[in-house]
Formats: C-alpha cells, structure tokens, sequence
C-alpha cells in the first residue's frame, strides 16, 4: 500500500495524457494504493469523472495564453500552482511516497515544489517521470534540453519503448526505464462481423502529423484494383475539411465512409480488415496495439521505435512520408487474406503486455524497485 | 535496519579532500538499501575523522581503519569483501565517485539477467578542462547480456574493477580475491570474473565518473612509468594473466595479447622513448622486451604500423629507432625517420635489419598501410625542430631540420617559420634557405631577419597560437608545427617592431607546448614607442612598415595552396545526413574504413559533423568538412551519402546508414527503391567491387 500522486498538466480533457493517468490511477488503487490525480490547470470543458479516484487541480482558474496581459496571471497562477504541490507533498506524514508525472510541465513545476519542502519531506518521495513522446520527437523540439535539465536527477525516467531509452540514455540520462502505455480494453472475442465490404479503417486524429492526406492519395491509387474494399475514416481534428475537399478530386472517393470520433473504439475494429497508420511522426501509437488486440492486421509508417516495436514481424511497415510506397504495401495486404488473417492472429498474442493487467504488474514491480 | 540489498565497498589511502565528496556519492544513492564498508588503508591524514563524523549520522556505513598500509588497493579491498554481508558487492576508489542511479541500475540489471556480474560504463571526467569522456564507448552501446568472455572478446580491455557489481556468492565460490602485493591488481581480479562467470551483463549507461586531473596526476603517472617497479609489476600481472586464461580459445588468448600490444605496448614504449634517463630506459626495456619476446608474433599483426616498427626497435635494442618510431604514435603522426618504397610497399627506415620472432625485418617495417609517401603534400606530417635559436634585438636567427622523409623535397620547395593563431592565420612569418642536407634525408634550413608581420593593428591578449614550419611546393603548401626537442626555446622573446605600438604587447613569447610544440603568446617590452626606438631603432621599424598592398599580398601569399590528390588510388567522397538535433559524430567507423581501403581510396569525408579525422588516418581519409561540396563532387569517382538531396549527384553512389536505433528518425527518410547498406564491412566491399582494382 504505497501513497501514489498521478500528476499530468490536466486532467480534465479527453486526450491521450489523460486517459493514461485515469487508466493507471484506476488501476493502482484497484491494487490497494491510496491515488490522487493531480492537475496542474483546470481545463473546460471537464471532461466528468469516472470512478472515484480524488481529483486535485493546482490552479484556481485556467492557464491562461501567453500575452503580454497575462504575463501577471500567469506568474501568480504558477506560483500557486507550487505552493499547492508543496503541500500535497508535505502532507504525506511518515511514510514513503511516488510521485508519477505525465508531462513534462507537471515535472517542472513538481521540481520547484520540491525545492521548497523540508529536505526530510523531500526524501520521502521517490519521482518517476513518464514521457510520452518518441526520441526524434524531444530531440527535434525543446521537449529533449527541458528533459535533460528536469529529469535527470529524479528517481526514474521512462521512456516508452527500449530503443527511445537507449537515444535517451546516450543523450545523457542515467535513470531510464522502459514502460509502454497500457490498453484501455481487450476484447474477450475478435471474430469479427462480416459485411458486404472489406474495411480498411484509420482510427484517429485529422491533423497534420497523422498523414491522413498520405492515405487519400493511397486509396485512390488502390481503389480501382479493390472493389469490395471501403475506406473508413474515423475521426476528426483541424484538417477535416481540407481532407474532405482531396478526397473530392480523386478516384474512389464514393468508397469513403467519414464518421465522426468514437466512444467505443472497440466496435469499430472489430468490423474492420484492417487498420493503416500512415504517420509522418508518432510515439508508441496505442491504438497500433488496440487493433492488433482485436485480432486485426495493421499497416504502419515506419516513424517512430514505438511503431516498429507494435509492428515487430507479424505487421506491415511502409516508409513514411511516401503515399505512392504505402499504396505499394496496402495493395498486397489488402490482397493477401492468409497473410492478414495470420497477422492478426499472431498479433493479439504479442500485444499481450500491453493489457492493462501486465502494465498494471510492470508498475508495481518498478515501485518495489524505486521504495527500496 | 533494511537488510542491505548491495555492499559498496569505499578505499582510500590518505585523501582526506577526495573521500567525502566519493563518500557522499554513496549516500545519495537512489537506492538506499546498501551497506557502505569504507576500508581506510592506515591513512595519516584526517581521513578518519573525516569519515567518523559521517558515519556518526548514517548507520549504513561501517568504517574500518587498518593498522598496518598495504602499499595497494589489494588488502584494503579484500577486507572490505570480508565484511560484506548484501548478496552484491560493488567498489568504490576515494578519489572517484558513484553515479547516484548506479547501484539501483547495476543491480536492476543484475536481478533482472540473474547475472554474476555486470558491468556499466564509466566516465572519464578531466577535472581540469571539465569534460567528460566514456571510458570503452564500443563496448557499452547498448544493454545486453553475454555467456563469456569467448562471445565477447572486448571485455578483455574493460579491465577495472569499479564499474561493475558482482555477486558475493559467485566471487565466493570461486574464491575470487584481488591479489596482494602488486600493482594493477585490477586486472587480474577482473579477467578470473569474466572467465568463471557464466552470465556477464553490460549495460550502456554510466555508471562510475572517473575522476583525472591531469595537471597533478599524469606527471605522476608518467613518473611512476619510468620505475622499475612499475613495469616488473605489469609484467608479473601479465605472467598470471596468461596462465588463467591456459585453457581459453585461440581467439581470447591472442586477443588478450593484441590488447597488450596495443594499450600496455603503447604505453611503455612511450615512456622508454620518451625516458631522459638513458641507463634507467634500458633497464625499463630489458624487462618490457623479455616478455613482449614471448608473446604470440601473430598479435603484432594486429597492431599499428608505427608500433610495430617501435616494437622491432625494442626487440633489436635500437633504441633510436624505438624513439622515433614512437614519434608518430605520440606527436599526432608526425614522421621522424625516413620511408622507401619497394615494389609496391611502403617501409619505415628501408628493409634492413635481423630477422626477430620469425618475421624479416621487412615485416616489421612495413608502414604501407599508412600510405605516407602517396599522401598528399598539403597533408604530410613533417617533422621539424628547432636546432638552434638566437633573437638579437629585432632579428632571429634559427637553424630548423626537417626530416624528408619521402626524399622528395628538392630545390623548389620554398620554407618559412610561420606564427599561427588559433584562426590558423599567419600572424608574421621568417624566410628560410636551405643549408645543408646532414645524414639519412635530414634537411638543415637556417632563416636569419626580421620576422615580417602580416598584421596591421596591435597584438591583444587573445592573439596567442603555434609556431609551425610552412613549406610550398609549387601551389601546394603544408603546414606542420615545428618542435623543440634539444634547443630551448622556452622563454625567448621574438619581438614584433612593426606593430609596436604604445601600451600594447610587442612582440611573441614562445612557450613550450605539449608533444614538444612552440607556442607563443603576446609579450611586450615596458616603455612604449620610445623604448622601442631606443632598444631597436626606427630603422627596424621603417623596414617592416611598407605599403598597404605589399602587407596583404604577402598575408595572402601565406594562405593555404591548392587542393591536392593523391594519385595512385581512387577517390572516394563520403558525406552523411545530419540532423540538426544532438551531436554529430561519424556515422561511418573511419578505422574500420581505413584497415580495409587505405591502399585501395582515399576518402574525402565531409558534411556537417562534430568531429575532426584523427591524424592517424590521415594516410587514407582527408578531413574535407571546410572544402566546398563542389569540390569534393568534382573530385569523387565513388559517393557514399545517405542524403537524398545527394544520392546519385556523383555516380555511381552507394546509399550507407548504418541503424542508429531511435536517432535514425531525426534524419531524412531514405528514398525507396535505392539498396541501403548497413554494416562498414559490407560497404568496404561493395566499395571494391565498384572500383575494382586501383592500376
């Protein structure tokens, strides 16, 4: 029975940060941990409770955006936002404490509340920071200097996969652990439902990074040679429109289906034949794994350690950024029943460790290792 | 209290400054369930009290403090795995210190592989300069765990006992102590681990700073060479070596020996040729050269060339030899002898000579790898130094030789003393006439006159740099620093009238620099122009001072010549992508390249990259990062780039990437359709199947 602080820059949004931190926290006091989610700003909309893990937002009123009128509100709301933490911290009474952080602001501002308790209070929690980006992605913006200056004297810092560990290791971290993300459900059953189509889906975001115009232009060099397929989009974000407007020029846009984000991703893989991921930049793409554990084949971009380690051999990788060579593999797996009933069989068992469960046992051994 | 899940076992022997700041390193440990034994080896100092006090605080720590100095690291550290009561042990030296993640990283690992040991990496720290440098980088790129020291051979050269943590019941049932009484007891230790272990882990991150301080320590490390204790010792310690590893494969034994060559060869044979002391050298060298008989000849094949030439030297007591040989491993490949070519090889000093461990002298002397005589002009490494220097009033006059090591410097080779600054541009410069050619291609120069400035405003304190020999040969020119080895030239003061003006430094002080160099920084005589005038007359003054047009044409008459080719093998030009996040190294082993095609290219390696081509390579691979990309694409018969704006830009072009894990997704996307090459062997070859062979 460990004291556990979850803390992420909010917790009140429906995005990935979030639903990890409520994933783990649910998970950990299923295990009999005392757990706070603690966030840093309000966000509205909130986005309503589940479960009863208590909540705790550091700041009285939202973030505001940078501008010179905010620059005051700002300073203030950061300065309570610490005192806050430095409190939660203190009131930990005799016993040990984790602290695991989501992002890298959370981090920062946790250090500077760190900086204010008592040195005794300060021993008693051990901090574990998560990041949830790939290498390439800290390495090419600020996110790689504010790690460096942030984490490197925490008890741990994990990356999600062992390859984005070891670029993290050589840039000069020496506390790294690996620990993927866990799947927020696993279907008891993949047999699928069969329809009059054959579905090639893509689950996810409408933005720029996703690739999604990469896939447009995909489908309609295929759409021709693959007559019972659709393409199901599923989604949406600030390039819907300008998606819509491409698909309109070209050869099978009638066998686009767009529909709009869902609640329950599982229903929709599991009518799916397969799932393309056509990124030009990701981390470690759970819904890669969410496919696959539904017993569905899936198709990636090779653009990040975390892509190849979900695809490993039982997947299909297509070099990133070329729309021309991902039609090239999509057109043999969409031609290749054996391969893809194969694939997603072999892949459900692999995906395996990211059951909630298995993360759930990596968490605690990694506690057994921090509080000794 | 916890039972302790690590015993970290602390040394130290009368470094009271150094043990706390160690001692502390141990305590602020992540993981906190440790035992801290620190075994004090009878120091004199406040060692102990020091250590008392700290423990007072932290019941982790059990201090022992022995009656009696061992004189090593041996007993204290014996002791220490005595006391031990966790299930892993690690070591500690007082002037170092632990990581503050180690013991949670090893011992993670460690239970993780149920390993008997595993090792980390270790980080050399230079106190003076503040950098850090890792220690063995090739054996720590990533985290794996092996089942001995046959799969991993490398092991062989992590030799110390610091990095690493050990099971005590693995050390216990096989009696594995450190052995007393000798220096470099480490190694020892260290190689009965790897051979009775039967799972060895090795895990990329660092783990250990090991602290140098290089202004109090490497002289008296380099003293402590020159004893005769030192090198009976590493011999005795080489004597076991070789008997534990009796019943080892072929390949550990003679990589356990190429080893030696290369790290405790380099370093004797350094000390040796560099030895003031010739009695004292001598006796260092009967002893080396005993046991270095009697290692396997098959391992000099597997060590530079100029290191064996120095090794011949050593086993045929031409100590001369051995000296100059060693000029090349220890002055940045600078080349003191004389090379001649014979059929198609290439040999330091000719072919002549007795035969030794079975090989002809012409083995021995074999430098043809180092394609010295087919470098290019602009890059050869002369040696010169000063014979003689004198500086009356204004005027300098210096006798320099020059070993002609290529026999080709004739009479249309022009020489001048150049002060260089740290932009590598000519601050004044000295004509010099050639005088005399003495024995074996040594050329005799002597330069008399006036240095002549080639600024135009007064020295200021950041105007410091090196004295070099600049020697043009039609429009190719080479510059190579000059040394002092006889002559003293420390102290002397080479004034700069022309630039003499008030308040201001006047003139260069040379300064002996490291390796023999010249330096000089700004000097200046007390008084201004008057003194000036007094000491050196305006005359001095009036002569230097010319026109503005005469000044910089005699500046850029100095300036680096045309770029030149070697001739007799094909040009290669490599030039990888980067990124512009993190540092940039080679991606390419330029060694690797170098063993497999020196006789075959020379490589112009290019691009945007952090690190310069050491000048042992520079036989076969130019440093071609300040060249133009014109340049280097007009000059390539063969691109090696994984570029995409370049592929294919000079043909044919290989497209070489080698997997960088998760930093490969910082550099372009390779276009598809082109074969990417991963691995430097194979590249070596498709290289030489695209070239064929060089005529």
């Amino acid at each position: 029975m460990t004291r556990i602080l979850l803390c992420a820059n909010n917790i009140d949004e429906l995005g990935g940060a979030q639903r990890v931190v409520h994933l783990l926290a649910d998970g950990f006091q299923r295990r009999g941990h005392d757990v706070t989610e603690v966030g840093i700003t309000p966000f509205e909309p909130a986005h309503a409770a589940v479960g009863d893990v208590p909540r705790h937002v550091l700041m009285p009123q939202v973030w505001p955006k940078k501008s010179t009128q905010t620059e005051r509100t700002r300073a203030q709301l950061r300065s309570t936002a610490v005192g806050q933490m430095a409190e939660l911290l203190r009131s930990i009474g005799d016993e040990q404490g984790v602290i695991i952080t989501a992002q890298v602001w959370s981090m920062e501002i946790l250090a500077d509340a760190l900086a204010l308790v008592a040195p005794s209070v300060r021993k008693q929690w051990k901090v574990i920071g998560q990041y949830h980006g790939a290498y390439a992605a800290a390495a090419s913006g600020r996110d790689l200097g504010r790690i460096l200056r942030s984490y490197r004297d925490v008890t741990i810092f994990t990356a999600l996969t062992a390859e984005d560990g070891s670029a993290f290791t050589r840039a000069g971290l020496r506390n790294v652990r690996a620990m993927p993300n866990p799947l927020a459900f696993w279907p008891e059953e993949t047999t699928r439902q069969i329809g009059p189509d054959q579905v090639l889906t893509y689950l996810g975001r409408l933005s720029e990074e996703k690739g999604v115009d990469l896939l447009i232009d995909a489908w309609s060099l295929l759409a021709d040679r693959h007559p019972t397929w659709r393409l199901r989009i599923v989604g949406d974000g600030p390039m819907a429109d300008r998606l819509r407007e491409q698909a309109a020029l070209l050869a099978g846009m009638e066998r686009i289906d767009w529909d709009s984000p869902t609640v329950d991703p599982a229903s929709v893989l599991l009518t799916s034949d397969l799932v393309v991921l056509p990124s030009r930049t990701e981390g470690l793409p759970l819904v890669i794994a969410e496919a696959q554990g539904c017993g569905v084949p899936v198709v990636a971009t090779d653009c990040s350690s975390g892509v190849r380690q979900l695809i490993g051999d039982w997947g299909r990788l297509a070099p990133r950024g070329d729309s021309r060579a991902l039609a090239e593999v999509l057109d043999e797996a969409m031609a290749d029943p054996a391969w893809r009933a194969e694939s997603g069989r072999r892949a459900r068992v692999e995906m395996q460790p990211y059951r909630l469960d298995a993360v759930m046992n990596a968490w605690e051994k990694l506690l057994g290792q921090v509080l000794r | 209290m916890i039972t302790p899940l690590v015993s970290v076992i602390l040394i130290g022997y009368n470094d009271a400054t150094r043990v706390t700041r160690a001692l502390e390193s141990i305590r602020q440990q992540t993981l906190e369930s440790i035992e801290i034994i620190v075994v004090d080896d009878a120091s004199t100092d406040a060692s102990a009290q020091l250590i008392t006090t700290i423990a007072e605080q932290d019941p982790r720590i059990r201090f022992v403090k022995r009656q009696v100095n061992s004189g090593g690291c041996s007993a204290p550290r014996n002791d220490g795995l005595a006391l031990a009561s966790a299930p892993w042990v690690m070591f500690c030296d007082s002037d170092d210190e632990l990581d503050k993640h180690s013991c949670a990283n090893l011992l993670d690992a460690a239970e993780e592989w149920n390993a008997d040991l595993v090792c980390g990496a270790a980080v050399r720290h230079d106190v003076g300069k503040d950098r850090d440098k890792i220690w063995r980088p090739e054996l720590h790129r990533s985290d794996r765990m092996v089942a001995s020291l046959e799969d991993e051979p490398d092991l062989l050269y992590d030799t110390i006992s610091v990095n690493k943590i050990y099971s005590r019941s693995f050390l216990a049932r096989h009696s594995i102590t450190f052995p007393p009484g000798l220096l470099f007891e480490d190694q020892v230790f260290t190689l009965q681990c790897f051979l009775q272990a039967k799972r060895i882990g090795i895990l990329q991150t660092c783990v250990y700073i090991w602290n140098v301080d290089r202004s109090t320590e490497e002289a008296s490390i380099t003293q402590g060479r020159m004893q005769q204790r030192n090198v009976v010792d590493r011999v005795e310690i080489n004597r076991r070596m070789d008997d534990l590893l009796i019943d080892a494969s072929d390949e550990v034994k003679l990589a356990k020996a190429v080893k030696f060559l290369r790290h405790e060869g380099y370093l004797y044979l350094s000390t040796i040729g560099e030895h003031p002391d010739t009695e004292a050298a001598d006796a260092l060298a009967d002893v080396f050269a005993e046991y270095v008989a009697r290692i396997d000849p098959r391992a000099f094949g597997y060590v530079r060339p100029a290191l064996r030439v120095a090794f011949y030297g050593l086993l045929t007591g031409d100590r001369d030899l051995l000296r100059r040989a060693m000029r090349w491993e220890r002055w940045a490949s600078v080349v003191d002898g004389v090379v001649v070519r014979s059929d198609d090889r290439q040999y330091w000093g000719g072919s002549e000579g007795d035969p030794i461990l079975g090989n002809d002298s012409s083995w021995w002397r074999d430098v043809t790898a180092l394609q010295l005589l087919d470098m290019p002009f602009s890059t050869r490494r002369y040696f010169h130094e000063f014979t003689e220097l004198q500086v009356k009033g204004a005027r300098v006059s210096a006798t320099i030789e020059t070993a002609d090591y290529a026999g080709d410097l004739g009479p249309d080779v022009q020489a001048h003393i150049v002060w260089i600054d740290r932009t590598s541009s000519v601050v004044a410069s000295l004509p010099l006439v050639f005088e005399s050619q003495t024995a074996a291609q040594r050329m005799r120069w002597r330069g008399s006159g006036v240095p002549q400035v080639h600024m135009r405003r007064a020295l200021m304190r950041s105007d410091k740099g090196s004295l070099a020999i600049r020697l043009s040969r039609g429009s190719h020119v080479n510059v190579t620093a000059i040394r002092s080895v006889g002559a003293q030239v420390d102290g002397t003061f080479v004034p700069f009238p022309a630039i003499a003006f008030a308040d201001r430094p006047a003139g260069s002080e040379l300064v002996g620099g490291d390796r023999a160099s010249v330096g000089w920084r700004p000097a200046g005589i007390a008084g201004g122009p008057i003194a000036w005038s007094r000491r050196f007359g305006n005359a001095a003054r009036r002569r230097i001072s010319g026109s503005t047009a005469s000044l910089t044409d005699a500046r850029n008459a100095l300036l680096p010549g045309d770029f030149d080719l070697p001739d007799n093998r094909f040009v290669v030009a490599y030039l990888p992508a980067t990124s512009d996040a993190g540092p940039r190294a080679w991606p390419l082993d330029l060694t690797e390249w170098d063993r497999q095609l020196a006789t075959h290219c020379y490589l112009l390696a290019g691009g945007a990259i952090d690190e310069s081509v050491p000048t042992r390579l520079w036989g076969s691979i130019r440093d071609a990062r300040g060249l133009s990309l014109a340049q280097i694409l007009d000059s390539a018969a063969l691109l090696i780039t994984d570029d995409p704006a370049l592929i294919d830009t000079v043909r044919p072009s290989i497209v070489f990437r080698p997997d960088e894990g998760a930093a490969r997704y910082l550099l372009p996307p390779l276009p598809v359709g082109y074969p990417v090459i991963t691995e430097t062997a194979e590249l070596a070859q498709e290289v030489q199947r695209i070239l064929g062979d060089p005529s």
